[in-house]
């Protein structure tokens, strides 16, 4: 028996009160200038609580322990908690061994005191990391696709609105040609029998006036069949009138037609008041058109005589 | 001289004319200056015996009244921290004395006056016998609700462990506990301190815990 086994011998003797003056004396000294053994006495003391309220000493100890070591509140209170505490403890320990195995078990991890549980448990640690790793490389590799495929996407979407820009530009540009079309279909009688012209429903002349010519010199606006009105504009040399009136006379010098409010417009630097009427009421022949200017307040003044001659085509 | 003397190695009859000194140290609170700054003083005086830097004269203070409850406590004195503390106060008296000399370890000068007194405190009181019977049901209820308490305040590993080492229900108990300490890889000695302190902790809980409730 080393001297540390049998100081503890000893102080347990002295703990218990079976200690002699000597030994006593030679405990004493040592608790007070041995830290480690004092330490252990300590520990000690305790543990006999422990062994009497379980029951571990033995005849002599426990009458000893009774009539020795109790004798203070503070060991009496060491007692009695010695009891409550091994009491709980005993009836938790109890408690969890009559559950199931595995609730003992998670009891052990809480502290991580079971080895062949923890191996277990690192096991299945290792397992749900690798599943997460490759969780994660198969997420990484989904979303470089799926980037790949986005990208493609943006570049057609890119495409086709380049294509949408180019058909829009087409379009304006056809919107402006057909609109110069028109433009000049409303116009030039030259453009009229243009190839390129689709057949005109309206058939235009424009006249200067007061210019009276012999029927030669007459300008023809020559009619086709499909055309349904004509149009004769009439070039207005004063511009300070804002309506006028036209009035149609045949040869014969009888009225076929008047039209009223009539508004000027500008065409080329030039004012200019539109005439249109019905083709299919106009014979072939000579016709006279007075411009006049009708304020509505006083007689119409008369501006200006313009001749033309219709000549219908089959 | 002095620790002769307490140790009661040393007796006036051997004619060494150290009778007043004996008196001093058996009988020193009578000729104590009741003025609180003499004790005070004296008290100083005894720090710087203990050691010369303050702070370590402290903790010498503090470990050796430690250890002095413990040995008045196993020697059954009812009230081992004043004891100790009226040791203190004989011990300081005496070294302020400009004639005082000592050479040794000055824990067993303190042991040699505790002794003197314990025979003195056993001459005047009387020990009460003890009584280790269960309380009454109400304290014992106090303490439960408190222990359940303390034990909530624990660490959840502290708490796993001292209830798996207190747990001990079936076969030798120190099989028990060395394989539990060969689980958690740590001396079995180290265990008991371990389990001690944390014991002491849940301990300390419980007494204020119930102190408080019976408040």
């Amino acid at each position: 028996m080393n001297e540390h086994s049998e100081n503890m011998a000893l102080i347990r003797r002295y703990l218990l009160g079976e200690t002699n003056e000597n030994e006593g004396e030679r405990v004493e000294k040592i608790l007070l200038t041995d830290q480690v053994e004092f330490e252990n006495a300590l520990i000690l003391e305790d543990e006999l609580s422990d062994d009497y309220v379980q029951g571990f000493l033995s005849k002599s100890e426990r009458l000893s322990f009774e009539s020795n070591y109790a004798t203070t509140k503070e060991r009496r209170q060491k007692v009695w908690f010695a009891r409550m505490l091994n009491t709980r403890a005993a009836g938790i320990a109890n408690s969890v061994r009559e559950r199931p195995e595995r609730t003992w078990k998670d009891a052990l991890w809480l502290v991580g005191i079971n080895e062949r549980f923890a191996n277990r448990f690192a096991i299945a640690y290792l397992c749900v990391s690798v599943l997460m790793i490759i969780l994660i490389l198969s997420l990484v590799h989904q979303t470089a696709n799926l980037k790949t495929e986005l990208e493609k996407e943006q570049n057609r979407g890119r495409e086709i609105s380049a294509k949408t820009s180019d058909l829009d530009a087409q379009l304006l540009d056809e919107k402006s040609r057909a609109d110069d079309l028109r433009r000049q279909l409303g116009g030039h009688d030259a453009n009229r029998n243009s190839p390129n012209v689709r057949p005109l429903l309206t058939a235009s002349l424009e006249l200067l006036p007061g210019i009276s010519r012999g029927p030669e010199g007459i300008q023809v606006l020559v009619v086709p069949q499909e055309v349904k009105f004509i149009e004769i504009d009439l070039k207005v040399l004063q511009e300070d009138y804002k309506q006028f009136r036209a009035e149609l006379y045949d040869t014969a010098g009888r009225e076929i037609a008047m039209q009223d409010l009539l508004q000027p417009v500008k065409r080329n630097a030039e004012t200019v008041v539109s005439f249109k009427y019905p083709s299919e009421y106009l014979s072939a022949g000579g016709y006279k058109l007075q411009l006049k200017v009708a304020d509505g307040r006083s007689d119409p003044i008369l501006l200006g005589n313009y001749y033309f001659r219709i000549k219908h085509r089959s | 001289v002095a620790r002769a003397i307490l140790l009661g190695r040393l007796r006036d009859r051997r004619g060494l004319g150290l009778g007043s000194v004996i008196k001093d140290v058996r009988r020193g609170t009578e000729r104590v200056d009741q003025s609180t700054g003499d004790a005070n003083k004296q008290f100083q005086g005894m720090l710087r015996w203990l050691d010369l830097d303050s702070e370590r004269a402290g903790q010498k203070y503090e470990e050796i009244r430690r250890r002095l409850i413990f040995i008045l406590r196993c020697r059954g004195c009812s009230f081992p921290d004043d004891l100790a503390d009226k040791c203190f106060d004989r011990v300081a008296q005496v070294t302020s004395r400009p004639n005082f000399s000592y050479e040794g370890d000055p824990a067993l000068f303190f042991y040699g006056v505790a002794k003197l007194m314990v025979k003195e405190h056993f001459r005047t009181k009387f020990v009460v016998a003890p009584n280790l019977e269960d309380d009454l049901p109400e304290m014992k209820e106090i303490r439960s609700q408190c222990l359940d308490k303390c034990m909530a305040k624990l660490s959840p590993r502290n708490r796993e462990l001292i209830l798996e080492y207190y747990g001990h229900v079936a076969g030798p108990k120190t099989v028990y506990r060395s394989q539990l300490a060969d689980r958690l890889g740590m001396p079995i000695n180290a265990l008991r301190i371990q389990m001690y302190r944390i014991r002491e902790l849940l301990r300390q809980c419980v007494l204020q815990c119930t102190e408080s409730k019976i408040e």
